[in-house]
C-alpha cells in the first residue's frame, strides 16, 4: 500500500474516531487540553503503526487500547501513584483511573452530565465496559481486546454494570439485554 | 417509558473536537510522524540532472559545477537518510546536522534542535531494528550520540538561563536606582512584589523544553521497543540499552535541572532577604 492509500485509510479512521477518542480521554483527565494532547498522541501512534507496514485487524480496538494505556501513563506521571494502586485488587488487571477534576470541566447539558457522573460512579470493573458499549458502540469482542479480557467476560460486566447504572439513575429505558442494543 | 438514557447518550456523543482542532491536529500528526520515522521518500528524479549533459560545449563547466554540488551540498543532504553503519552516516552527524544547527540562532531554537536530533537517533535505531541491522557497535554509537545531544541540550538550556538571569540583574539594578530616589514604603512593596513574581516566569521556557525532551525520549523509547517486539517478539538487548539511555537522559535533565533550580531558589531567597533587609534599613 503506498503512502497516499495509507493516508486515506488513516484519514477515514481519524475522521470517524477522533471525537470518540477525545471523549474517552476527556472523561478521565483533568483538562480539555490534556485530552486533546492524548488524542493527538493516540493518532500519531496509529499513523506510525500504519506506515511501519503493520496490518491492523481492528483499528477501533487498537486506538482505544492505546488511549487507555496513555491515560494510565498520564495518571502515573501526574499523580505519582504506584502501579499496584492502578490495578484491580481482585483480578490484577489494570483499569483506567479518573481524575477528580475530569468531569467538572466538561461542557455538556444536564442530561449528559447526569449520565456521565452516574457511569463514573460504577465499579471500576464495569465502568469501561459500559462506557465503551453504550457511548462508543464497541462490540463486546472489541471491548475485550481493549481491556484484555474475553468477550464473554465483557458481556457479563456490561450486564452487571447496567444493573448498577439502573439503580444509580433510576432510568427505565436502560437496555435489558446488551445484544438488543 | 422515558428516554432519559438514550437522551443522555446522545448528549455525551455531541462532545468532540472542533473542525479547526481536527485539521490542525491532523497536520501535526503527519509532521511529527515524518520527523520521527523519516519515512517519507525525499528523492525525486531531477529534470536538470537528467538533461544537463545535452550541450557538449558546456560539459567541462557543468561537470565542475556538478562536482561542487554533488561533492558538497548533495552529499550533505543526501546523507539525511543514512543510518549508523552507512558510508554517509558520519557526514550526516558530523557535517550536515551541525551545519543545519548553525542556522538556529536563539537558545530555544538550538535546544529544540538537539531534541530533534536525539529523537532522530531513536528513529534510526528503530529503522535498524526493523532491518535487523542493529548490533552492539551501532547501539554504542547511538548511545554516545544521544549522550552528546543531551549534553548539548543542557548547555543550551544553561545559556538560556544565564541570559534570563542577566536580564534579571538589569532589573535589579533599576530597582536599586529606584530605591534611592523613591520613598521607602513604596520601595518595600515593589521589591516584595518583584521577589514574589519573578522566579515563577523565569524558567517557564526551559521547563517546557526539558519536559518536551523527557516526553519525546520516553515515547521514542516506547516506540523503539514496540518495533523490536513486533520484529522478534521480544525487546533485544541493544534496543533495551538504547531505550534505557533515552529514558535516563530525559529523566536526568529534569532531575539535574530541578537540583540546580533548588540551589538557585535558595540564592534567590537569600538575595530577596538581603534586599528586604536593605529596604528596612533605608526605611
Amino acid at each position: 500500500m503506498n503512502s497516499d492509500d495509507l493516508k486515506k485509510q488513516f484519514n477515514l479512521i481519524y475522521q470517524s474516531q477522533s471525537d470518540a477518542v477525545l471523549r474517552f480521554c476527556l472523561m478521565r483527565v483533568s483538562s480539555r487540553e490534556e485530552a486533546v494532547d492524548l488524542t493527538e498522541e493516540v493518532f500519531t501512534r496509529l499513523w506510525q503503526t500504519l506506515i511501519s507496514g503493520k496490518k491492523l485487524d481492528n483499528a477501533r480496538a487498537f486506538i482505544f487500547t492505546v488511549a487507555r494505556h496513555l491515560i494510565i501513563d498520564w495518571y502515573r506521571k501526574k499523580k505519582s501513584i504506584p502501579f499496584e494502586e492502578l490495578e484491580d485488587k481482585e483480578t490484577g488487571e489494570a483499569y483506567d483511573p479518573v481524575d477528580e477534576k475530569a468531569l467538572q470541566n466538561i461542557e455538556i447539558s444536564a442530561e449528559g452530565r447526569f449520565l456521565i457522573e452516574a457511569v463514573s460512579k460504577l465499579s471500576p470493573t464495569y465502568r469501561q465496559a459500559v462506557y465503551l458499549r453504550f457511548v462508543e458502540d464497541l462490540s463486546p469482542g472489541e471491548i475485550g481486546e481493549v481491556l484484555g479480557v474475553s468477550a464473554n467476560a465483557v458481556s457479563v460486566r456490561i450486564n452487571r454494570g447496567v444493573e448498577e447504572l439502573r439503580k444509580i439513575t433510576g432510568y427505565d429505558d436502560l437496555p435489558n439485554n446488551i445484544l438488543t442494543t | 417509558m422515558s428516554h432519559k438514557f438514550s437522551k443522555g447518550i446522545e448528549e455525551i456523543k455531541k462532545i468532540g473536537l472542533s473542525s479547526s482542532e481536527k485539521s490542525a491536529m491532523l497536520s501535526r500528526i503527519f509532521e511529527n510522524a515524518s520527523a520521527v520515522t523519516g519515512s517519507e521518500p525525499r528523492f525525486v528524479k531531477s529534470f536538470w540532472l537528467q538533461n544537463i549533459f545535452v550541450g557538449h560545449q558546456f560539459r567541462p563547466a557543468l561537470a565542475l559545477a556538478l562536482v561542487f554540488v554533488l561533492g558538497g551540498s548533495g552529499l550533505i543532504f543526501g546523507s539525511n537518510q543514512a543510518l549508523p553503519g552507512d558510508a554517509l552516516y558520519s557526514i550526516k552527524v558530523n557535517v550536515a546536522e551541525p551545519l543545519l544547527g548553525s542556522f538556529r540562532f536563539s537558545g530555544e531554537a538550538k535546544a529544540n534542535w538537539q531534541i530533534t536530533l536525539a529523537t532522530k537517533r531513536l528513529a534510526e535505531a528503530g529503522a535498524l531494528t526493523k532491518q535487523g541491522r542493529l548490533d552492539e557497535s551501532k547501539q554504542i554509537k547511538i548511545e554516545q550520540l544521544l549522550a552528546e545531544h543531551a549534553t548539548a541540550l543542557e548547555s543550551d538550556l544553561k545559556i538560556m538561563e544565564a541570559k534570563d538571569s542577566q536580564s534579571d540583574s538589569f532589573k535589579s539594578e533599576d530597582r536599586v536606582v529606584k530605591q534611592t530616589s523613591e520613598p521607602a514604603p513604596t520601595l518595600m512593596m515593589m521589591s516584595a512584589a518583584q521577589i514574589e513574581t519573578e522566579p515563577i516566569n523565569k524558567n517557564s521556557k526551559t521547563e517546557a523544553i526539558k519536559l518536551d525532551f523527557e516526553s519525546k525520549m520516553n515515547s521514542g523509547a516506547n516506540f523503539l521497543e514496540s518495533i523490536s517486539n513486533e520484529k522478534s517478539g521480544t525487546t533485544s538487548n541493544e534496543v533495551f540499552n538504547i531505550s534505557q539511555k533515552a529514558r535516563e537522559s530525559g529523566n536526568k535533565i529534569n532531575k539535574d535541572w530541578g537540583d540546580r533550580n533548588n540551589e538557585k531558589d535558595e540564592i534567590n531567597d537569600k538575595e530577596a532577604d538581603d534586599t528586604r533587609n536593605e529596604s528596612i534599613r533605608i526605611f
